[in-house]
């Protein structure tokens, strides 16, 4: 584990150095306050449980610009509350105005702002790209931890500015 | 060899005469009498048909008559309309949770046996720990199906999650439990707002199942816990 997340921190250095990629900061002022607005939902069919929700079949869910796809998506709260979390699986797609990220399970915490996507991830951002086995996300200050999972490694392409 | 005189003579052929006369009325009575006969036979000839035509209409139009007074009575006797004033029907389903059917009002349709409900309320799990409730301008019980249709203007109140769903139509199968329908539904409740084209509640309202149709998906708009509502 501690391998994994020097492997990320290693990233997030080699990206500082070539200092085009911001996969780790990028403007947390544009980015504030997605977590607090409401998640609009969409999909072929769903469920209201005794636990929250459950969506399947062109399932989505959209908080301000960001958007997540999945075959099957699942929000949970206590009872009587607010989604506290929603859970995707199966062809994950988490889209934002700057990055694209897609991996087997995300999971997203509404109260730390935190996705966790896992299961070969990309992470795209323009022409970068990032992959790995483990992603943590915080959607309002775009802070990006990339770990490598199993045996895998962490690998990556970047394009320094200024590059074709 | 007698011989006659005139006087002989004369009356032999008196006495002739006298029996041919005889004779003549005789055969004239008998034929009178049989003209008389033959008149008879003739009215018989023409009468019987005609009698026997006019029993069996007779027979033929009373049967008729009371065919069709048979049916106009069975259903005069059908067409009786049963009205009930604040109605209850109590029931169980598959799983044994009971259920209530209430209205303001039903009458009974004579032709179709069902009951047409003025106000229904419909209240499922009951006994349990979250009722699930139903409201609708009108609806029809279906005894032999077991089925109540209520609508329009169908307010669900889910026990189970708060939800406060609307709808067209709702059908309720009172031997299963489960509510069903298809004319789209919205739902409003603690956790934020839905819309589909079709619904259907399990469970007495444990559990509720939304579904788009076609390129209409299901939305909705969920409250987060950091938004607060």
């Amino acid at each position: 584990m501690n391998r994994t997340v020097i492997a990320g921190v290693s990233a997030a250095v080699g990206l500082a150095v070539v200092g085009g990629a911001a996969f780790a900061q990028t403007s947390a002022r544009a980015r504030s306050n997605v977590s607090d607005q409401p998640i609009m939902v969409g999909a072929d069919g769903g469920e209201r449980t005794n636990t929250g929700f459950a969506l399947r079949g062109r399932a989505e869910v959209t908080q301000g610009q960001n958007r997540l796809r999945a075959d099957s998506i699942v929000g949970t709260n206590a009872e009587g509350q607010n989604i506290s979390t929603v859970t995707a699986t199966g062809n994950v797609y988490y889209v934002t105005p700057n990055e694209t990220i897609r991996g087997d399970r995300a999971v997203y915490t509404v109260s730390s702002a935190t996705i966790v996507v896992t299961g070969d991830v990309i992470l795209t951002q323009g022409k970068n790209v990032l992959t790995g086995g483990r992603l943590s996300y915080n959607i309002d200050t775009g802070q990006t931890d990339m770990a490598a999972g199993g045996n895998g490694r962490i690998q990556g392409v970047f394009y320094p500015q200024g590059s074709n | 060899m007698p011989e006659f005189g005139p006087e002989g003579v004369g009356q032999d052929q008196e006495a002739v005469e006298t029996r041919r006369a005889e004779d003549e009325a005789r055969l004239a009575q008998a034929a009178a009498k049989w003209r008389a006969r033959s008149r008879r036979v003739q009215l018989y000839r023409r009468l019987l048909p005609i009698l026997i035509v006019v029993l069996a209409g007779g027979a033929f139009t009373w049967t008729v008559f009371r065919t069709v007074i048979s049916g106009v009575e069975r259903k005069a006797a059908q067409s009786r309309e049963v009205r009930l004033d604040n109605p209850m029907f109590h029931g169980q389903d598959a799983q044994g949770r009971s259920f209530l059917i209430g209205a303001a009002g039903a009458v009974r349709d004579p032709n179709t046996g069902h009951f047409r409900l003025n106000g229904p309320v419909l209240r499922l799990n009951l006994g349990g720990r979250k009722v699930t409730q139903m409201t609708a301008d009108a609806g029809i019980y279906d005894e032999v199906k077991r089925t109540v249709t209520i609508g329009p203007n169908v307010r669900i109140t889910d026990g189970g999650s708060g939800f406060t769903l609307t709808t067209p139509e709702a059908v309720v199968d009172t031997a299963t439990g489960i509510t069903t329908g298809n004319k789209g539904i919205e739902g409003h409740g603690p956790l934020g707002t839905i819309s589909a084209s079709s619904y259907a509640i399990y469970d007495q309202g444990e559990r509720v199942t939304f579904n788009g149709s076609g390129d209409n998906k299901i939305r909705g708009v969920f409250n987060t816990t950091r938004s607060g509502g």
